[in-house]
């Protein structure tokens, strides 16, 4: 495998970052429990390190796919990239507006 | 302010400015060097960042939540776009040099863009919430 093949895809990677986070977290908002602001006032600690931390894991899980995907479409992967970037940015921008 | 925050932000801006130079200028000699800055120092600042919450979380939660939870919810949009900011600078650090200016200052924008979105809701947080109560 081209080592290109590699960073493409890496860069793949974090470019859907955004992307694998907001649907984490819409995900969490819909199927999860309502927090409760007790909880949230008396907590040790916030949920932003376990939501990093899924987010890396999950777009970890992807990176085989944006390699391949990177070696098989390395001709395109401009166009690739730039909707990865937009979708994600969309994505993440809506899940923050109205879903925080 | 703390001094991890100090640097959580001095870091974040530099990779701001950085990712900048390479959306107005892709083409420039430099333009390889500021990408991997961009990347690197977003990558410090969240950890930095992650570091001072963690060092101060409870304090901070309890300030925020109590004072008010609308400042809660600005202070969670600052980390959803300080993310965003930290992906998009570290996939702009690992593009390579072949792909077009396009594709470079695009990503470059978005990075700014966020990095800027994180800024006013930090910024919006500590309107809200006095500075004491946070730190």
């Amino acid at each position: 495998m081209k080592p290109r093949s590699l960073v493409d895809g890496a860069a793949l990677a974090a470019a859907l970052a955004p992307l694998v986070y907001a649907a984490l977290r819409v995900g969490a908002r819909l199927l999860g429990p309502e927090p409760d602001p007790a909880a949230m006032l008396w907590t040790e600690r916030s949920s932003t390190l376990d939501r990093l931390s899924l987010t890396l894991y999950a777009t970890a899980l992807t990176g085989s796919a944006c390699v391949a995907i990177a070696r098989k479409f390395a001709d395109r992967m401009d166009s690739i990239v730039l909707a990865a970037c937009a979708v994600s940015a969309t994505a993440l921008f809506a899940q923050g507006a109205l879903a925080p | 302010m703390s001094v991890t925050g100090a640097l959580h932000i001095a870091l974040a801006s530099v990779s701001a400015l950085c990712a900048l130079v390479v959306a107005l200028r892709p083409e420039h000699a430099r333009e390889s060097w500021a990408r991997r800055l961009a990347g690197l120092t977003a990558a410090l600042s969240l950890v930095l960042g992650v570091v001072g919450q963690r060092a101060f979380e409870a304090g901070r939660l309890r300030a925020v939540y109590g004072q008010s939870r609308s400042a809660g919810a600005w202070l969670e949009r600052h980390e959803h776009f300080g993310f965003a900011a930290l992906c998009f600078a570290v996939a702009l650090a690992l593009l390579s040099s072949e792909r077009s200016a396009r594709v470079r200052r695009s990503v470059a924008a978005l990075t700014v863009l966020f990095a800027a979105a994180a800024l006013c809701c930090d910024a919006l947080v500590h309107a809200m919430v006095p500075s004491a109560l946070i730190e």
